[in-house]
């Protein structure tokens, strides 16, 4: 920059060096000329200085544009992907979970077995809306723990040899009727939907999980890209307390010049009233 | 006009100029003295404007990689807990002779739930928590930054203001000058 500034000044033919030749000019009309042409000087480089620093500003506000635009993007991926995970880690593996205690509850047919999954399924579904149902989030951390034991104990009775009781008292109801064979598919029926419901929920929450990876993934990109528009707009601030030192200086050395060139007009003016005044009276004695 | 350890006195002496003159002279130095103070002050608060900055800017480029860290620590443990779920959930029911299921062993759904449980409060302790101190840490340097920038336009404003009272000194003693070009003029002309 100060290279440019140099070159401009030497450029500008207002610069010519005015005190080094003899013009005739007396020695305070050389000073205040000296005044004007460092006023001039300091001049063209705040001129110099503040183009530079528009340039320097038009591209920072560039920068600051790009990355900006980059955080939105990055913000709208990540709700995006957020959602996607919500969808599937929250709504379909929470379903998942759902039924796949109602299906142990229907192949125990056990009461505690019920009574588990009913508690399993409120906890599941209190733990997983806390936010719409207005629970602290801590509550609802030990509802989701309270959900996941009471899931496992309900499951576990279901994988369990309760089974073979159930199994039991349907065999001995095939001799009483046909209902009972009815029961017995019935349990098939729903140990199969049980399965599939835990191997949907699991998957739903692994690709939930996944997805919340890439939600987490992009927002950390958009919190980059802001912290690069916050350093570019550090640093267009920085070009702007710039500039205006440079203006400031501009309208210093413009104010100090025309101060100069008015002094030196008075002085001009006073030299020749004072001139005339004694010529009038060396005209008088004579 | 000399210049003694960077600041500006003007004719140390008032040599041939009478009090008004002098007292002149005294608040133009004064005001100088001012005008370097307030430069200082506004270099002084352009580096602490910078410094905060860049601090500011680490800090948030640091809660990136928290949300980041805790984002990837907590999908890998619910993914853990998907692969066990899915393994247990798969892997075929004991029977017995008598073609009853046997129970089933416990380590996995409760490693699955464990992990489950464990996700959240790692991901917050690892990530969530992490990233709130660093963006606790990038307001308080963004708000230093912007005291930076208060000092700057306070000593920016101190700068004018001296300017102003230089300019004001400077027509008093203008004016001065004036009078005393009149008055020498009038004497001349009285001895004409």
């Amino acid at each position: 920059m100060t290279t440019s500034i140099q070159a401009s000044a030497s450029r500008s033919p207002l610069l010519t060096p005015v005190s080094a030749g003899r013009c005739g000019a007396s020695p305070e009309a050389r000073l205040l000329a000296l005044i004007v042409q460092n006023q001039l000087v300091q001049g063209e480089s705040a001129k110099t200085s503040v183009n530079l620093s528009q340039e320097q500003l038009k591209q920072i506000r560039e920068e600051v544009r790009q990355a900006l635009e980059a955080a939105r993007e990055a913000n709208e991926d990540s709700g995006f992907w957020g959602d996607i995970g919500d969808v599937l880690g929250g709504d379909i593996a929470t379903l998942g979970e759902v039924v796949m205690v109602a299906a142990a509850s229907v192949v125990t047919g056990g009461a505690a077995a019920l009574v588990l999954g009913a508690i399993a399924v409120a906890c599941t579904l209190s733990s997983k809306y806390a936010d719409e149902l207005g629970i602290p989030k801590d509550v609802a951390i030990g509802l989701g723990i309270a959900a996941a034991v009471t899931s496992v104990l309900s499951g576990n009775i279901a994988g369990g040899g309760d089974v073979a009781a159930l199994a039991g008292a349907t065999k001995g109801a095939v001799s009483v009727g046909k209902g009972a064979a009815e029961v017995t598919s019935l349990v098939k029926i729903a140990r199969e939907v049980k399965f599939c419901a835990g191997v949907v929920s699991a998957v739903a929450t692994g690709a939930g999980a996944g997805a919340h990876m890439v939600e987490g993934y992009y927002a950390s990109d958009a919190v980059d890209h802001n912290a690069d528009a916050h350093a570019a707009q550090a640093r267009e601030k920085l070009e702007s307390m710039d500039i205006d030192a440079a203006v400031d200086l501009l309208g210093r050395a413009l104010d100090r010049q025309l101060a100069a060139m008015a002094q030196a007009g008075q002085t001009l003016e006073a030299n020749q009233q004072s001139k005339q005044l004694i010529i009038h009276s060396y005209q008088g004695i004579a | 006009m000399t210049t003694i350890n960077g600041s500006t006195t003007f004719a140390p002496s008032g040599i041939g100029l009478d009090m008004e003159g002098q007292l002149a002279l005294l608040v133009l130095e004064n005001e100088d003295v001012r005008h370097d103070a307030a430069a200082e002050d506004k270099q002084v608060a352009r580096e602490r404007f910078i410094a905060a900055s860049d601090k500011e800017v680490a800090a948030m480029h640091e809660e990136a990689d928290d949300i980041l860290t805790g984002a990837f620590v907590q999908g890998a443990v619910s993914l853990t807990a998907a692969g066990i779920q899915v393994g247990d959930a798969l892997d075929a029911p004991n029977v017995d002779a008598a073609g009853r299921e046997i129970r089933e062993s416990l380590y996995a759904p409760i490693a699955a739930a464990a992990c489950n449980a464990l996700s959240q409060t790692l991901g917050k302790a690892l990530g969530d928590s992490p990233a709130a101190d660093d963006r606790a840490d990038a307001k308080h340097a963004g708000t230093a930054a912007q005291q930076a920038t208060w000092q700057l336009d306070d000593a920016k404003d101190v700068s004018r203001k001296a300017e102003e009272r230089q300019n004001k000194a400077l027509d008093w003693l203008t004016a001065e000058a004036a009078n005393k070009a009149s008055t020498e003029t009038g004497i001349i002309a009285g001895f004409a």
